[in-house]
């Protein structure tokens, strides 16, 4: 006999208040943020002028710098919220959690800054991939960002968990300032920095440069918007786990 | 289009339009998967009444 499976609306309406408010927040805010980067993108590909060096396929640059931006962003999150986890005495499982998600989302952005770099390079540097300072940095950080992933699934006590992951995610975190100062530290195929801290004005012109901030600030909103739902579910699937152990 | 945007027999909107799709399919799958990841641990909590029976030391979500 197959007993009825709850509706989720049904779920919805027997979870505490607080957290029914949370869900429907980040549901709505996501729909908001990605309506937004949907707009700017559009206007990335058909309303900005072409670039006078590579014409269109400049365009890239604004899903791959903001896409590489989340990822430096997000791994260094993980790196943080696994160094408090480390350290706190109470409290730990949450930072060991939302380091979990944001962990998954700097790899995710690292594999989509990799691809979307690889999707580049291939018209204007004319091979799809190449052993460059820069390229090779952010594969290993984001090889590292997957060993953490795959520690954590493969690490069955919570505590050894918890303590190797956050190892990891310092690890990969430390990668961060390699990746973005590789292509000053080393001879590099990769244009330098496109904006450089201090410098009057860029390596992008100005109607470039305000699209591509604009584009950052909004995939950072979106990438926000997704942690906050992965970060919920990982806390309930994480509670679940608890509560049938201690049944 | 100008000169440079071709790069042999391929045109750049190949390039930028693959690109752009990676971005938008990997998030949207990534999305897809977190909502219904969370759906489904609610809904065990629920079904298996944690989420309702007071005292059973399951608190919300945090």
């Amino acid at each position: 006999m197959t007993q009825k499976q709850t509706s989720l609306k049904e779920v919805l309406a027997e979870i505490p208040a607080a957290m029914q408010k949370e869900i429907t927040r980040w549901n709505r805010l996501l729909l908001l943020f990605s309506g937004l980067l949907g707009t700017a993108w559009m206007y990335a590909l058909f309303g900005i002028g072409a670039d006078r060096d590579q014409g269109n396929v400049y365009r890239i640059i604004f899903c791959h710098v903001p896409a590489a931006w989340c990822a430096f962003l997000w791994v260094m999150a993980g790196g943080f919220f696994g160094l408090r986890g480390m350290l706190a005495k109470k409290n730990a499982e949450r930072f060991d959690r939302s380091s979990h998600a944001a962990m998954e989302m700097g790899t995710l952005f690292g594999v989509l800054a990799l691809v979307t770099g690889s999707i580049w390079g291939r018209p204007t540097w004319g091979v799809w991939w190449d052993w460059d300072p820069r390229l090779t940095s952010t594969l290993v950080m984001v090889l590292v960002s997957s060993g953490y992933l795959i520690l954590r699934e493969f690490t069955p006590d919570i505590q050894s968990r918890r303590t190797v992951a956050g190892m990891t995610s310092i690890l990969s975190a430390i990668n961060v300032p390699i990746v973005y100062f590789s292509v000053k530290m080393w001879r590099s195929l990769h244009q330098p920095q496109t904006f450089v801290p201090g410098k009057q004005g860029s390596n992008a012109s100005s109607d470039i440069s305000s699209l591509m901030w604009l584009c950052v600030l909004l995939l950072v909103l979106v990438s926000f918007a997704i942690y906050k739902i992965r970060r919920q579910g990982i806390a309930a699937a994480e509670q679940l786990a608890i509560a049938r152990e201690q049944a | 289009m100008n000169e440079t945007s071709e790069f042999g027999n391929i045109g750049w909107q190949a390039y930028v339009w693959s690109a752009y799709a990676a971005v938008i399919i990997a998030l949207f799958g990534y999305t897809l998967y977190a909502i219904r990841n969370r759906a489904a641990s609610l809904r065990s909590l629920k079904d298996e009444g944690y989420l309702s029976e007071p005292g059973t030391g399951v608190e919300e979500p945090k």
